[in-house]
């Protein structure tokens, strides 16, 4: 389970991250950071695309959608994905508040688009992550 | 807590991680390092990983730089190679054959090839064994036979190595594992145009101050994966090879162990020219020696003692170190001064070994090992005696209450699980000398063996065998239980006397020892009722004196004229005292079991009841 070395304070805290792009900034050069509701935003996308094992050492930390895009599309793999959605943000990514997810097969992309709608702690606005899910290898 | 220092002391992922996320907390360009799906826990991950990785790799090598710590064999190889031990290799068991050939003719003489292959099957496994030598079998008034043939479990095979010198990199080694070091024989032709061929010695059993610089001497050595190297002098300890020489190396490979105790063999093919309706082929001696390569432990509990000794023997580990350095079939073994014996023998020291898979050792490896081991290295006042083990059959009888309810299987599958619990307890706790047995801890190990097992009652008796070397003459005998006994415990095996009757012996619960009129039938020895003592020649019917608290028995002018079960020797059983139910072996004494016995352990299941 994750190890917190700060509590989550809905008013004082600015989330910050660092992009994965690693984009340089223009002018400084530095790497561009994502903060606020883009960083939670990128983090959401990660934590769905994790894989089990990826993470060393932590096989428990698991998107927990891969394995519903290797077999045939039944009627429940919708709502099995959906779970998995939930449960994966639940678990790890405490920093949102899931309003709703809805999954949609796409036949002829052989792929699923899958929107999830939140709210950030700090944030009243709500956010949707769109993301199309879909077998690589 | 906030730190902008990280600390480097821990080794584990987790640990490590949580360093650098309270190295992180202390700045605020990046603050999103708490979670997983976090571009910064990724790139947490790949310096916790690395760190964690190089952690584990630098414990692993310095583990490997210590003989106590090193896991590899390679290392510990390398690590006892410094205290000048060389591993034992695995050992091929060798048979010994009576051979008498009835040839077309009169021949000068038979030769027996090198080479010459026997099977043998052990449970239903085939093995082949080899001649390791020609023999030449000259007749003796007309009788064409040999005795004591050596065969050797396992393959001969040949490695030709050409030497080039330019080649720096060029190494000798055996293409084999699994090879029988002692069978190894290296010869050296001078060059493919001169076919001189010379048989050089084995350096390692020489003393390398002897060594001269023109000397014909190997050297071999384990190196990786098992193998074994061998390697030449450099012209200052030993002859120095030369370019163009040719290297003739020829061993044995073996599977060792496995197979011990053959005991039938067949020739394959002809043997001396001869087919098998001109020979006569019985064995003198059945399979034994066959031993496993030196373990790591044993690399490493022996390699320190063995420098420690510097191969003389003056103290008992010096013995115990030495000897297993010599021989690889030592199953257990035990060394002391003679001023422990009882009676205590000044001036000689008493070694006792088990070797693997067989009870004693025949007299002429006893033999062989004072003369070839033991005179070499111990002091020259003190005296070498070589005992065999004495062995105490512990008889195990064991009531099992179980629940039927909770039992997964049927009774008879947990019935025959406590009683390989019970021959584990032998295998792993006993057996060996110096090993105690714990009456509590094979109680456990039978109440362990089943969920299902509620209770269990378990009584103990113990056997001590006696080997008339003669009968029908008068012997004593002392029979040292070592532990208190219980009064009216005594019993024993039915033999027969000079008045014609068979007997056993019981006491009389007040320290002596009389011989009762029974009746023998292959399942059970009765004495007779009313019972009727053997009046001995001194007109009583003392036969000798039982001490109940030291468990010395003394039987005097004992003189069995037969052994009502067909074996040669009289088994005597006791009970431990009710205050002691632990058994404490000394000196040369063994705990064991014996196989054969189906009353050796007897296992009685109870399916609980409630009323």
């Amino acid at each position: 389970m994750p190890i917190y070395t700060k509590g989550l304070s809905t008013h004082t805290r600015g989330w910050s991250d660092l992009d994965l792009d690693f984009t340089a900034h223009p002018v400084t050069k530095d790497i561009v950071r994502k903060t606020n509701v883009e960083a939670v935003k990128r983090a959401v996308r990660n934590l769905i695309r994790t894989n089990k094992y990826e993470k060393p050492f932590h096989p428990e930390i698991d998107g927990g959608v891969t394995r519903h895009l290797f077999g045939l599309s039944t009627p429940y793999m919708k709502h099995d994905i959906e779970l998995a959605v939930r449960n994966c943000l639940k678990n790890f990514e405490s920093r949102v508040i899931v309003d709703d997810v809805r999954v949609s097969g796409d036949l002829n992309a052989n792929g699923f688009n899958v929107s999830i709608f939140f709210t950030v702690i700090n944030s009243p606005e709500p956010i949707e992550v769109r993301l199309f899910l879909e077998r690589i290898r | 807590m906030a730190s902008n220092k990280i600390q480097i002391t821990d080794l584990e992922f987790d640990a490590i991680k949580a360093n650098l996320k309270d190295y992180l907390s202390a700045q605020t360009q990046f603050q999103d390092y708490d979670f997983e799906g976090s571009g910064m826990d990724v790139l947490m991950d790949v310096l916790a990983y690395n760190t964690h990785y190089m952690g584990y790799y630098a414990n692993m090598v310095a583990n490997e730089m210590f003989l106590d710590t090193a896991s590899l064999r390679e290392s510990v190889v390398s690590h006892v190679k410094h205290l000048n031990v060389i591993p034992n290799s695995v050992t091929a068991p060798k048979a010994l054959l009576n051979m008498t050939f009835t040839p077309a003719g009169s021949p000068l003489t038979l030769t027996i090839a090198k080479d010459t292959k026997f099977t043998t099957n052990i449970n239903a496994v085939p093995y082949t064994f080899t001649t390791t030598a020609t023999t030449t079998v000259t007749p003796v008034a007309g009788v064409y036979s040999v005795t004591n043939l050596p065969i050797k479990e396992g393959k001969i095979l040949n490695k030709r190595y050409d030497v080039d010198l330019a080649d720096t990199t060029q190494r000798f080694i055996i293409p084999n594992i699994n090879i029988d070091t002692s069978t190894i024989s290296v010869q050296i032709q001078n060059s493919s145009s001169d076919s001189t061929v010379v048989t050089w010695a084995d350096g390692n059993s020489l003393d390398v101050t002897t060594i001269t610089s023109n000397q014909k001497v190997y050297f071999l050595q384990e190196v990786e994966e098992g193998k074994y190297e061998i390697i030449f002098g450099d012209g200052s300890v030993g002859k120095q090879l030369a370019d163009g020489n040719i290297i003739f190396i020829e061993y044995l490979i073996t599977k060792g162990v496995a197979a011990n105790k053959a005991s039938t063999f067949t020739a394959v093919g002809s043997v001396a020219g001869l087919t098998s309706a001109n020979y006569t082929l019985t064995t003198a001696s059945a399979a034994s020696g066959g031993a496993e390569n030196e373990s790591i432990n044993s690399l490493k509990n022996n390699a320190p003692k063995l420098y420690q000794a510097q191969k003389r023997a003056t103290t008992k580990d010096d013995y115990k170190a030495i000897l297993l350095a010599e021989r690889n079939d030592i199953e257990s073994l035990t060394v002391y001064g003679g001023e422990d014996a009882s009676p205590a023998v000044y001036g000689k020291v008493y070694i006792a070994i088990k070797p693997t898979g067989n009870t004693v050792y025949s007299e002429a490896t006893k033999d062989a090992i004072k003369t070839a081991i033991l005179k070499k290295s111990n002091v020259v006042t003190v005296i070498p005696e070589l005992v065999d083990p004495i062995y105490y059959y512990l008889l195990i009888d064991t009531v099992v209450n179980y629940d039927p309810v909770t039992l997964l299987t049927n009774e008879q599958t947990l019935k025959s699980a406590i009683s390989t619990s019970i021959n584990d307890y032998f295998t792993s706790d006993l057996q060996k000398f110096d090993q105690k047995f714990r009456y509590s801890t094979l109680t456990k190990k039978i109440d362990n063996t089943n969920s299902s097992v509620r209770n269990s009652k378990t009584s103990i008796k113990y056997q001590m065998k006696i080997t008339p070397a003669t009968l029908a003459t008068t012997s004593t005998y002392t029979l040292e239980f070592n532990a208190s006994l219980t009064k009216g415990s005594i019993t024993s095996t039915a033999f027969g006397t000079s008045d014609g009757y068979t007997y056993t012996l019981v006491d009389d619960s007040a320290g002596i020892v009389k011989l009762a009129r029974s009746t023998y039938t292959t399942t059970a020895v009765t004495v007779d009722s009313p019972v009727v003592y053997m009046i001995l020649a001194d007109g009583s019917e003392n036969q000798g004196t039982v001490d109940y608290t030291t468990g010395k028995i003394v039987l005097n002018n004992f003189n069995p004229y037969s052994i009502s079960d067909s074996t040669t020797s009289i088994k005597f059983t006791v009970t431990p005292g009710t205050n002691n139910q632990d058994i404490t072996p000394l000196r040369e004494q063994i705990l064991t079991t014996n196989t054969t016995d189906t009353a050796a352990i007897v296992v009685t299941m109870v399916a609980e009841t409630i009323i």
